[in-house]
This record gives C-alpha cells, sequence and structure tokens, in this order.
C-alpha cells in the first residue's frame, strides 16, 4: 500500500492518545473531592440588623449543587438566625461570587444576620461549625473556624469616624476624632491570639499591643489607625479568612463608656487562590 | 463519482458548522454524516474498495451515534431529562472518553475516505494526484493526532486560552480536510469509473 507509512503514522498516534488518555483520567481522579471543603473563618463582628457575613468553600468544578440551606447549631434560636442571602447568591452556581478552575472552583456564599431579642448585657456566642445542606438533598458538617458574633455591644458616638479605607493589599486604615476628652482603656478584638503574628494594629504609629492604657485622648485629637495583614511564607495560616471589628473601649469626661468598631480588618485569601495551584497545595496541606 | 464526491463534501461541512435557530440545530451532524454515508456508498457501488466500506460502516456508526446524542441533548433542552447537579467524576471521564472516541473515529473515517481515493487514482494511473493525497492524508493525521492529544490533556488544565487555542486548532484541521475534499471534488468533476 502506497499509504502504508501513514497507517503506521495513524495506527501509533491512537496509541499514544490511548496513553495520554489514560494518564489524563488518572490525575483527573487524584483531585477529586468527596466532599467540599470550607475554609477556616475567623471573625469577630459585633453585629447589627442585616449585617453580612461570608462563608468561603471549595467544591469539585463539576459540583452544580448550589447550597439551599445552612444551619449553626451552636446558635441560640434567641440569639440571631443566620440565613442565605438570596439577593446577592445569584451567580449561576448559587454563590456570591465563584473563581473556575480545571478541577475545582472557589466559591464565597453570603450569609445575612438577623438579629432577635436585643437585651441591656452584651451577649456572646462561638460558632465553629455549619450544617449545609445542598440542592441535591445531601447535607455537611463542617468544621468553619471561629466566628464569635456579639450583640447588645454599647456602643458609643463620643468618637466620630472621619476616614475609612481599605485596600486589595490587606491594608487598612481609618480616622476617628473626638469632640470631647476621652479616654481609651483598651483597643483589641478577642481573637488577638489567632492573629499573633499575621496582624498589626497601629494606632498613630504604634502598635496597640504596645500602648499603655489607659489613654488620655485630647478633644479634636485626630486619631489614625492602620491594619495590615501579613503572612510569614510557611504560615498556612495565608488560607483563612479574617473579618475582626476591632473595639475601642472609650470613655468620655463624664464616665460614660461604650465601644466603637474599626471596620475592614478583613483578609480574603483570593490572591492565594487566584490560580488552581493555590488551591491544589492548601488541600495538600 | 463526481456525486459522490460533492456528497461525502457538503455533508462533512454540516459536520463541522452548527447553524442554529435559537436552541434548535437545524442541520443536526446526523444529517450530515448521513449524507457522507450516501456518499460514500456511490463510490462503493461504483469502485468496490475496502477503505470505502470501512468509511461507510463509520460514517453510519457515526450517523447513528450523533442522532441519539441529539435525541438526548433535545431532552435536556426541554428538561424532560435532568442535566444533574452533581456530575460524579465517572460520568465525566465517561463524556470525555466518548469525545476522545468520537474524534478518533472521525479520524479514521477520514483516513479511510482519503485512501479509498488513493487506490481510485492509483486504478485510474494518476501518479501525480496519488501522491500529492498522500501527503495531505499524512498532513491531516498528524494535526488530527496533536489536537487529540491536545483534548487529552485538556481534562487538567484550567488556562482557558489553552482550551480556546485547542479548540480553534481541531476546527482549523476540520477546514483542512474539507480543503482536501474540494481538491478531491475537483479531480474527480468530469470524472467516470
Amino acid at each position: 500500500m502506497h499509504y502504508s507509512k501513514n497507517t503506521l503514522i495513524l495506527k501509533y498516534g491512537l496509541i499514544v492518545v490511548l496513553v495520554c488518555l489514560i494518564i489524563s483520567i488518572f490525575i483527573y481522579m487524584q483531585f477529586f473531592l468527596d466532599e467540599p471543603v470550607f475554609l477556616k473563618h475567623y471573625y469577630d463582628l459585633i453585629m447589627y440588623e442585616d449585617m453580612r457575613m461570608s462563608l468561603h468553600l471549595i467544591t469539585n468544578s463539576s459540583d452544580k449543587r448550589s447550597v439551599y440551606k445552612i444551619e449553626f447549631p451552636q446558635l441560640p434560636d434567641d440569639f440571631a438566625y443566620i440565613e442565605l442571602d438570596y439577593s446577592i447568591n445569584n451567580n449561576e452556581d448559587g454563590y456570591f461570587r465563584t473563581r473556575e478552575f480545571a478541577h475545582y472552583n472557589y466559591n464565597e456564599l453570603s450569609l445575612l444576620i438577623h438579629v432577635l431579642e436585643e437585651n441591656d448585657s452584651e451577649e456572646s456566642i462561638v460558632l465553629d461549625k455549619a450544617v449545609v445542606h445542598y440542592s441535591d438533598g445531601d447535607s455537611q458538617e463542617a468544621d468553619i473556624g471561629k466566628i464569635i458574633l456579639h450583640k447588645d455591644v454599647r456602643r458609643t458616638d463620643i468618637l466620630t469616624s472621619t476616614f475609612s479605607e481599605s485596600s486589595n493589599d490587606d491594608t487598612s486604615s481609618a480616622g476617628f476624632i473626638s469632640d470631647d476628652d476621652i479616654i481609651i482603656e483598651s483597643i483589641k478584638s478577642n481573637l488577638d491570639e489567632e492573629l499573633s503574628g499575621i496582624f498589626e494594629l497601629k494606632m498613630d504609629g504604634e502598635d496597640v499591643r504596645d500602648l499603655n492604657y489607659p489613654i488620655n485622648i485630647s478633644a479634636k485629637e485626630p486619631l489614625c489607625f492602620e491594619s495590615q495583614f501579613k503572612f510569614e511564607s510557611e504560615d498556612d495560616r495565608v488560607y483563612n479568612v479574617y473579618d475582626i471589628h476591632g473595639r475601642i473601649t472609650a470613655a468620655d469626661s463624664q464616665g460614660n463608656k461604650g465601644i466603637k468598631r474599626i471596620l475592614n480588618l478583613n483578609y480574603y485569601p483570593w490572591e492565594v487562590f487566584s490560580n488552581e495551584r493555590g488551591i491544589i497545595q492548601y488541600l495538600r496541606r | 463519482m463526481e456525486r459522490g464526491c460533492k456528497k461525502i463534501f457538503w455533508g462533512f461541512l454540516i459536520t463541522v458548522f452548527d447553524i442554529n435557530l435559537g436552541h434548535i440545530n437545524i442541520l443536526p451532524d446526523f444529517i450530515g454524516y448521513f449524507i457522507m454515508s450516501s456518499g460514500i456508498y456511490i463510490l462503493y457501488s461504483e469502485f468496490q474498495n475496502d477503505n470505502f466500506k470501512m468509511a461507510n460502516t463509520l460514517a453510519n456508526f457515526l450517523m447513528g451515534y450523533s442522532l441519539i446524542m441529539g435525541i438526548v441533548d433535545y431532552a435536556i433542552l426541554t428538561n424532560n431529562i435532568g442535566s444533574g447537579l452533581y456530575e460524579h467524576p465517572v460520568y465525566i471521564i465517561i463524556g470525555f472518553i466518548l469525545s476522545i472516541v468520537i474524534s478518533s473515529v472521525i479520524l479514521i473515517m477520514a483516513f479511510k475516505i482519503i485512501s479509498g481515493f488513493v487506490d481510485l487514482y492509483l486504478h485510474r494511473e494518476m501518479e501525480d494526484e496519488v501522491n500529492i493525497l498522500i501527503n495531505k492524508q499524512k498532513n491531516y493525521t498528524v494535526l488530527t493526532i496533536t489536537g487529540l492529544l491536545l483534548i487529552s490533556v485538556s481534562l487538567n488544565i484550567s488556562n482557558e486560552y489553552f482550551i480556546t487555542a485547542s479548540t480553534f486548532f481541531l476546527i482549523a484541521v476540520n477546514l483542512y480536510f474539507a480543503v482536501i475534499l474540494r481538491g478531491i471534488l475537483r479531480d474527480s468533476e468530469g470524472m467516470a469509473l
């Protein structure tokens, strides 16, 4: 046959394709997740009505289920009600945001918090588990990290916000000023231990952990807070999600105390999961 | 012969291009393969050749497969069957294997069509056309194998540019086969067996 050489090319070419296919399938199967993987969330939030918070999870790229219900077993019935935020979980996969890759999707699910039964004294709860119900009837109990919710916090207006900025390089800044002489008794959060080594909050250039409290602040004296999340290489906490309401506990000249929040103290690992390699490294830890 | 060649050419073009009215493909692939099959059969009935016989068998197989897949796709489109919320990897892999297998069958069918024409040209002592056609057959085979290799690795690649480039590459290879057929059609004009 004049085309016998071409027949050999065809035959051996298809064999090479078959070998490549088998290897590809083997590799693909290695990446498959038995169930979605939730990131660890470290939130310290002072609740307000209709506050939003998000949960981040990794799913198989073939998983087209949406989350139709979420429950928090540790959440008392009279504390707050948390539901899916249907108004913004409206991408085609039923999430707020999704980043798609060959094997995995990185998803952000938005939740809405409704505060119930307000009382006189502050109450707090810690959530570290969530039960997620999917649209095919499956359920999953997930370890979500440590989410601290506070309600009935005595807030104060003795400090007025003058500016608030955040940047996608994981830094933020906020300014406050008071019309009255005030005393700052503390600046902290309930996750200071978990944030040690990765988070820095400075007031007027000094780390708030190094300040000597109480601090006297004169009327009209501007206060500038700067924050930064920074991770050393090999620090696995870079894969976590952080959202902190920093607390400034302050008293005015009449002794009226209250809490002022510092917002935008947050870190989302979108940069780390900007490519699938980051997800694979996280799942292999 | 010219009639058979024309059917193969136009049938192949129908399988390459999808012309949609809304969600409906007005010229589904099984029609293209049916026309190809009838064209190959005309050639086979005029020039009994194992290559044309095999090509005809493969064209009929592809016609049946694309008809079934067309029905399944239509059923999914009209929600008569669910497309599945959670695709177990087994189904994804089966779908992937099927696409490689079908592409391989198309390659073998095209290869056999060209081989059949090589035998026909040899029968008519058209040596120059034989050499040109064998060369084109080699090019088409190598290009298609390359395309199949690109598809086989794309299962694990999330780069959009790679997947887009692979898709365009395969479309270009299909158009190259159409050009080969066009050349054969031109050679066949006025030719009798």
